[in-house]
């Protein structure tokens, strides 16, 4: 706000600083201010016809409609031609040249259209002898213009060369140096928002308000231009500027409305559809209407801007934002302003100053103090919502870790369940099994049961509750493969082989990856352990091959040996092995055949291969 | 019965031997298998507690010692370390109930020699005293799998690895042999397979104990502090 109070300060200089030396007596005065009018080839000053007229003079009031030279003849007596004399003419209108007792001083470089452009450019010089002459001195200044340009001279002050030089510095000051620092903060004000929309395409009001500065700017480059270009007649320049003031009014006007979050298609249409109207009429309209076209259309684009502004005060005056009472206050100060500036516009004021291209810089202040704010009231809802955000993701994150030890506990629940299950399940199908089998038998049997046939009952069970521990307590991985599973049968009983002298071997090269369901591995293990004991314990055999392989469809096991064949031993507990080794095979689904004779027994069991794992 | 599995082994059988057991029934069954292969009951000392054990090493020495894990007064274990820092090369077997990979480790890290599981048949102990009667060490596919566990080889299927092995480093023969016992290979087998006579192959399972019971750097701790060389 104090970087804002020192721009308000310095404009404030600005404005009122001393005005133009008109009203201050001068200790030299012109004799007599005279003019004439001639045509537009006129090289010299007409004989006759001169009229005396005071400064500024438009001389559209005198000679309506003349459009042409018109030659100003300003005259005072120099007492001392070795005393240096100042002279500063605020503006001519539109171009120019003067001359001193006949000698030319300054020339502008287009006299005829396209006409230089004049009619804000101060000019001074410092006249000393010879050209300065003792006595009576003469200046004349040529001025080509427009009868609907307000055409003329402004005022010409002579004197002491310093005074004279303050006063064109303080002209200066206001007419070029002013204007062009306007437009220069205007125009880059317009590209900064112009890219905030480009990239941010939902902030209408800061598009609305680049357009409406960058027609400010197009605005105030008549202020600032001195040559013609780009536009082959003056005409073209009137046309060109209000077009801007139109475009400008009616983007100032989209912006207040967006401004205000609001919406009003139907009204907006009707404003461009106007404004596109009025821009055409301005190009449309042949010569001898731009005038008044002209001022039609420059009352029409105040008067817009105006309405813009009182429909914003309607809208907010109950409102305690700040933003919005520094965009009134600023439309106050544009209204005395643009009021002052629409009379110089349409000729009744002649002071020929704008003063709406320097309160704009006022505005302009003030836009950037609403628009910032506008940012960081963004921001803080951003940043409220970044800690809205942050506390809602806390919540569901405890919610899902709670979700997450719910379902870790169940999982947990059912892995045990599961778990129980498969001990159950092991021990129904191997100890249940052998012990009912055995049972049965003792109690249909009792007698015939020897302590041999008891203890191997025994042993089975043992062997039995064996593999349920290991598998309950995990020392073998339920999911090895099949070798893995027969691993520890193998070394147990080639050790015992070995020691009963039989030559033993294994093929299992078939199974290398090979894994089955575990109750499958669990029963396969036992039809070998059942059929190799066998052998090491009746067949007298001296050589055992025990092969398990992997078919297409099927999982073979073979235990050939040479001994002394089967018949004479069919029954007892050879038998009562093979009848659980068939019963296994069956519950398998599979097949148990016996080939024996002496010489070589072949025991085969052909299981059905159950989807491997 | 077969005469390999019965028969006396000879006139030179290490004697007297210590029998550490709380159970009569394994009283009876280990002086019938160590009958069978040529011992008398005069050198077999019988032990039923650690503290009965503890007298009768204080008595006289032993040339080979036969520990179970649950005593009533203690843990085997503890006394297999104790008689295996007083006497590096008397031979301990373990002797174990069931058989808990984690109990017979501790055991062969402790420095026991070898292991007999009750829960198998006579010939089966009978062929495990015998290997360590040659000098070698019986050994089984799961003990194999946890050691290789230990030392981390790739094809060892470790859940739950011991405690890592703080000692010397296994050579490439040994994990291969210990691989095969793995398989299930039998240590007459691996000799085939390897080219080696079968007492090269106890020979090697017998140091594969020994580099396990090398002490950790605690375990040299306390054994330094048990003989007063640290506070």
């Amino acid at each position: 706000m104090a970087s804002c109070l020192r721009w308000f300060a310095w404009l404030a200089i600005f404005l009122f600083v001393p005005r133009p030396a008109e009203a201050r007596p001068a200790p030299l005065s012109f004799e007599s201010v005279e003019a004439a009018k001639a045509d537009w080839d006129s090289q010299a000053p007409p004989i006759a016809g001169w009229h005396r007229v005071a400064l500024p003079d438009d001389w559209s009031t005198r000679w309506p409609g003349h459009d042409g030279v018109v030659w100003y003849r300003l005259t005072w007596t120099q007492g001392n031609a070795a005393q240096p004399v100042g002279v500063a003419v605020d503006y001519w209108t539109l171009a120019g040249a003067a001359f001193l007792n006949g000698q030319p001083i300054a020339r502008d470089a287009q006299l005829t259209e396209p006409l230089s452009r004049s009619w804000n450019r101060p000019r001074h010089w410092l006249l000393t002898a010879p050209a300065l002459r003792e006595g009576r001195n003469t200046l004349l200044f040529r001025v080509s213009g427009y009868a609907r340009y307000q055409p003329g001279l402004g005022p010409v002050t002579i004197g002491d060369p310093t005074r004279v030089q303050a006063h064109y510095e303080a002209v200066r000051k206001m007419r070029r140096v002013l204007p062009l620092f306007n437009m220069g903060i205007t125009a880059a004000l317009a590209i900064f928002f112009l890219a905030i929309w480009l990239l941010r395409r939902s902030e209408t009001s800061y598009g609305w308000y680049s357009l409406a500065l960058l027609g400010w700017a197009g605005y105030s480059l008549n202020l600032v231009a001195t040559r013609p270009w780009p536009f082959a007649t003056s005409d073209g320049w009137a046309r060109a500027t209000l077009s801007m003031l139109i475009l400008f009014a009616a983007s100032y006007c989209m912006f207040v409305i967006r401004f205000l979050e609001r919406r009003s298609p139907r009204i907006e249409r009707l404003l461009w559809v106007s404004v596109a109207c009025a821009i055409a009429a301005m190009w449309l309209v042949p010569h001898h209407l731009i005038g008044v076209t002209r001022t039609m259309l420059a009352i029409a684009s105040v008067a817009l801007y105006f309405a813009t502004a009182a429909m914003l005060f309607a809208k907010t005056w109950r409102s305690p934002r700040v933003d919005y009472w520094v965009l009134n206050l600023t439309h106050g100060l544009m209204l005395i302003a643009g009021a002052h500036d629409l009379l110089v516009f349409i000729g009744i004021s002649r002071d020929n100053v704008y003063y709406s291209s320097i309160v704009s810089q006022v505005l302009i202040v003030c836009m950037a103090v609403v628009l910032a704010r506008k940012f960081v009231s963004a921001m803080r809802r951003v940043e409220h919502f970044n800690e809205q955000l942050s506390a809602e993701i806390a919540v569901a994150r405890n919610e899902l870790a709670d979700m997450l030890n719910r379902a870790h506990a169940l999982e947990l629940e059912r892995t045990k369940l599961e778990e129980r299950m498969r001990l159950a399940h092991n021990l129904h199908d191997g100890m249940g099994a052998t012990l009912v089998n055995n049972i049965a038998m003792l109690e249909h049997d009792g007698r015939a049961v020897s302590t041999p046939r008891f203890l191997s009952i025994l042993k089975e069970l043992r062997e039995e509750l064996r593999l349920v521990i290991d598998m309950s307590a995990g020392v073998r991985p339920a999911d090895q493969p099949l070798a893995g599973w027969l691993a520890p049968l193998r070394a147990r009983l080639t050790l015992l082989c070995e020691n009963r002298d039989i030559r033993c071997r294994w093929n299992l090269d078939d199974l290398d990856g090979f894994t089955l369901p575990a109750a499958n591995s669990l029963d396969i293990i036992r039809i070998v352990r059942e059929g190799l004991t066998n052998v090491i314990k009746h067949s007298g055999a001296s050589e055992v091959e025990v092969a398990v392989r992997q078919g297409d469809a099927a999982l073979r096991i073979t235990i050939v040996d040479n001994g002394r064949g089967f018949e004479e031993r069919s029954t007892g507990e050879r038998g009562i092995g093979l009848q659980s080794m068939a019963s296994r095979a069956a519950r398998l689904g599979g097949t148990f055949d016996i080939a024996s004779a002496p010489g070589r027994t072949a025991l085969t069991v052909t299981i059905a291969r159950p989807a491997e794992q | 019965m077969n005469k390999e599995e019965s028969g006396h082994l000879g006139a030179d059988l290490p004697a007297p031997l210590l029998l550490v057991e709380d159970e009569q029934i394994m009283h009876v069954r280990l002086r019938s298998i160590l009958g069978a292969l040529g011992y008398t009951e005069e050198v077999l000392s019988f032990a039923s507690n650690l503290a009965e054990a503890k007298a009768l090493l204080a008595a006289q020495p032993f040339a080979m010692a036969f520990v179970d894990i649950g005593l009533p007064d203690g843990n085997g274990v503890d006394l297999i370390g104790e008689m295996h820092r007083n006497d590096r090369a008397l031979p301990i077997l373990v002797i174990s109930a069931w058989s808990d990979e984690q109990i017979i480790l501790r055991a062969l890290q402790a420095g026991a020699s070898g292991y007999l599981l009750k829960e198998r048949d006579d010939i089966e102990i009978t062929l495990s005293i015998r290997s360590v009667l040659r000098g070698g060490a019986p050994i089984d596919p799961f003990v194999a799998r946890h050691i290789l566990a230990m030392i981390g080889p790739p094809e060892a299927p470790a859940e739950a690895p011991p405690p890592p092995a703080a000692g010397p480093p296994l050579t490439p023969r040994e994990i291969e042999i210990l691989t095969l016992v793995n398989k299930g290979f039998t240590n007459k087998e691996i000799a085939e397979l390897a080219g080696l006579s079968p007492l090269t192959v106890e020979c090697h399972i017998r140091n594969i104990y020994k580099k396990l019971a090398v002490r950790s750097r605690t375990e040299a701790v306390f054994e330094a502090r048990a003989h007063g060389f640290l506070p």
